[in-house]
Parts: C-alpha cells; structure tokens; sequence
C-alpha cells in the first residue's frame, strides 16, 4: 500500500563539515548525458517563454476563448499539485501516506512540469535541504558550489542559472526508495511519455471541442506553453524568491522565507520557513490564514480515506520553535 | 591467461550483483545477471552512478556510457572483465 518510513530522507549525504567545500560523493560525473541535460534544461527555459508569447499575442489581436483559459487553469492545476504534493510532499519527504494509483497519479502529474524526472527532482531536492545555502546545495542564491554569490547573480543562478549546467546529483546515494518503488521507477523511465502527454491532451481536448486544428493549437498554448512557463517560474520561484524576499518567523539555519504571494500559486509551498523549519510536515500553512492548497488536497483525500498519516508539528512544536527565535 | 579472464569475469559481475541486490534490496539470488538495466528500474541517472562506482572499485574512470552499450550485468562483466584482466580486485 505505502512506503515505510526507513530512513530520514533529509540524512543522506555525508555530512556538512563546513561552509568552504562541497561534499565528497554527492554528485556524480555525468560525462556524456551533460550535453542532453543541457539541451532539456534549455528547452524548459526557452521554449513555453515563446509559446505564451506567442499565447498573447494571439490573445491581444483576436481574443481568447474560455475554454484555452480553463484548459491553462486546470493542468496547471494538476500539475503544480503534482510537484507541490507529489514530488515534494510525498516523494522528497514522505510526510504522508497514500495508496500506490494515487502516488502514480502524483508522479505522472509532477513530470508534466517538465522540471526533470521524479527521481531526478528529489535527488536535487533531498541535497538542497542537506545543504541548504551552503556549499553542496545546487540551488542557492547565496552559493553556487564553493562560491559565494552577490544578490543578482544569486537570484538568476537559484532561478534558472543552476539547472544549465551543474553536476548531477548522485541518484542512488540520495533516490534509492524510488528505484526500490517499482510503480514509480516506471513511471521514472516514461519521463518523456509525462512531458508531452500533458501538451498533447490539452491540444486534443481543444481540437476536440472546436473541431478545428485551430483550436486544438491555441489549446497547445495555453494548457500545455502558457501552463509550463507558469509552473517553471513559479516552482522556481521557491528556490530564488522564497530564499531572499519575505519574513522568517522561525530561525531555520538558512535564509528560506515565508512569502504569502508566493503561497497560492505554488499551492502552499511559499511558506518556505516553515517548510525549512518543519521539512517532514506535509502541511505548509500552519496558521488559518496561511493558505495552502496543496494541504487541502490532502484533507480531502483524507476524509474519503484515500489518505492517512499526515504529518503535522504540534501546537508545542511550534511554540517551542518560535521560543529559540525570541 | 584465458582462465585468469574468466576470473575476472566472475569477480566483476560477483561485484555488480551484490551492488544491484543492496541498491534494490533484493536477495542476491534473484538478480539475473542477463536482464537489462531497465528491466530492475533504472535510469540514465543510476546507471551514471552504477558506473562511477564500479570505477572506484576499479580504480579507473569507466565511459558514463557503458552500461548503455553494455545492458546487462553479464554484458558489462565480460567486457570489463576482458578488458581489465588480472587488474580486476580480488
């Protein structure tokens, strides 16, 4: 039914001596799949910037139907569901449980992101929180492996400027429950299957709908270009914008802040202190008004049974956190 | 020398065997050294990583390709195992 929890997902490199040097094993020489990692990584930068041009231009010159913007809306829901609940609540930290068609569903949504593959995402996830803005973490706008960065440089390298061309995280010293997982490591290998499936069913619906290929491009934009560059920027958002701007209730040893107008886009993962402070929880809002859909979901799926085991810090956790910060 | 290479043979793909049931958790007498790396799940990533720790074993640097070109346990033991001869660690 689930994974047990067998290991402390956060615990899985060699430990941080000290701010100077990247750990030893953590990363492995990709040799020949560095020129294919660029060419994904440029891909995903380059190419829904020009389709959601391209999106809006139409849009300004003959208008817009309903349709392409519920369609935009819909996967871009699911999909930032899929990386918020899926590859980062489920897969990077288990803090919870849940049926294996369920976590299928998750994966396979987070790959439409287009953000690298599900083990490939968590491997690169696991090692930021070991090292989060110190050497050895590949996304910090404060470190770009043992050299330390000013605010602008910081920002396009947490960004955007680390996925071009960083070392790969060793998969196995860091993945290996996924490999162990053999739903997920299939879903793993279809990576590109995922990718193009989430631009090929919206197109579908949209030609379907106005049988016309007219209709079925603008719905190529919108639920598959316009989506994707949504999802890349505000996922990568997390890594830049929720490590420089925003408050930081808790003291979580690194610069991750809360930032409320990060939160509702990303489903909940703006409240990225809290997430620091508390990484095994599933919940990220952990007050009323700190909204976090992705925790929603959970709930519901909970009520029907579909869920259980979520992780939540108490009310004295909490406090007792704040406490250190007074 | 024939005998020496068939040695090796055995001491590599001995090596792999044992690094692919701990990475898997699974007894090592389930792994069938003839199957092909994706069939157990894997992906470009692990095998990148496969391959740079057979090379530590070795003590060398291995192509990141090898085990594209070589899909197998058996396959990688015998190419490996003839290439690297009495080099190969006990």
């Amino acid at each position: 039914m689930s994974e047990t929890r067998d290991f402390d997902p956060m615990e899985l490199g060699p430990e941080q001596t000290d701010h100077g040097a990247v750990p030893v094993g953590i990363t492995v020489d990709q040799g020949r799949l560095r020129g294919p990692q660029k060419v994904h990584a440029i891909a995903i930068a380059i190419l829904p910037a020009i389709g959601t041009v391209a999106a809006l231009w139409i849009a300004f010159t003959q208008g817009v139907s309903t349709l392409d913007l519920a369609l935009c809306a819909v996967f871009y829901s699911i999909t930032m569901l899929g990386i918020s609940v899926g590859f980062h609540r489920q897969f990077s930290h288990r803090s919870f449980k849940t049926t294996t068609p369920i976590r299928v569903a998750l994966a396979i949504a987070g790959s439409m992101a287009a953000q690298g593959s599900v083990v490939y995402w968590i491997s690169n996830h696991r090692r930021h929180h070991q090292y989060t803005d110190k050497a050895g973490d590949i996304h910090s706008p404060y470190m770009d492996e043992e050299r330390e960065m000013g605010i602008i440089e910081g920002f396009w390298h947490s960004h955007m400027g680390w996925t071009f061309d960083h070392s790969m995280t060793n998969a196995l010293m860091y993945a290996k429950d996924l490999y162990r997982d053999p739903a997920i490591a299939r879903v793993n290998q279809l990576y590109y299957v995922w990718v193009f499936g989430g631009m090929i069913v919206p197109a579908v619906i949209g030609g379907l709908a106005t049988l016309s290929w007219w209709g079925a491009f603008t719905a190529f934009l919108w639920g598959g270009m316009v989506r994707m560059f949504l999802c890349y920027h505000f996922t990568n958002g997390i890594d830049s914008v929720t490590h420089i701007f925003g408050t930081r209730p808790f003291k979580s040893g690194d610069h991750s802040t809360n930032n409320a107008v990060w939160a509702l886009p990303t489903m909940g993962e703006g409240w990225h202190n809290n997430h620091h402070t508390f990484p095994s929880s599933a919940v990220f809002g952990l007050t009323w008004w700190q909204l976090d859909p992705g925790a929603w979901l959970l709930y519901g799926l909970k009520s029907v049974g579909l869920v259980w085991d979520i992780q939540r810090p108490s009310e004295k956790m909490i406090s007792d956190k704040q406490k250190v910060e007074s | 020398m024939q005998h020496e290479i068939i040695e090796s043979v055995t001491r590599v793909q001995a090596w792999m065997v044992s690094y692919l049931g701990n990475l898997l958790d699974i007894p090592h007498e389930n792994v069938d050294v003839t199957l092909a790396f994706d069939q157990y799940g894997l992906d470009s990533a692990a095998t990148v990583a496969f391959t740079s720790d057979l090379g530590h074993w070795l003590e060398t640097k291995l192509d990141s390709r090898l085990m594209v070109d070589h899909n197998s346990i058996q396959a990688v033991s015998s190419y490996v195992g003839e290439a690297f001869g009495t080099a190969v660690p006990a």
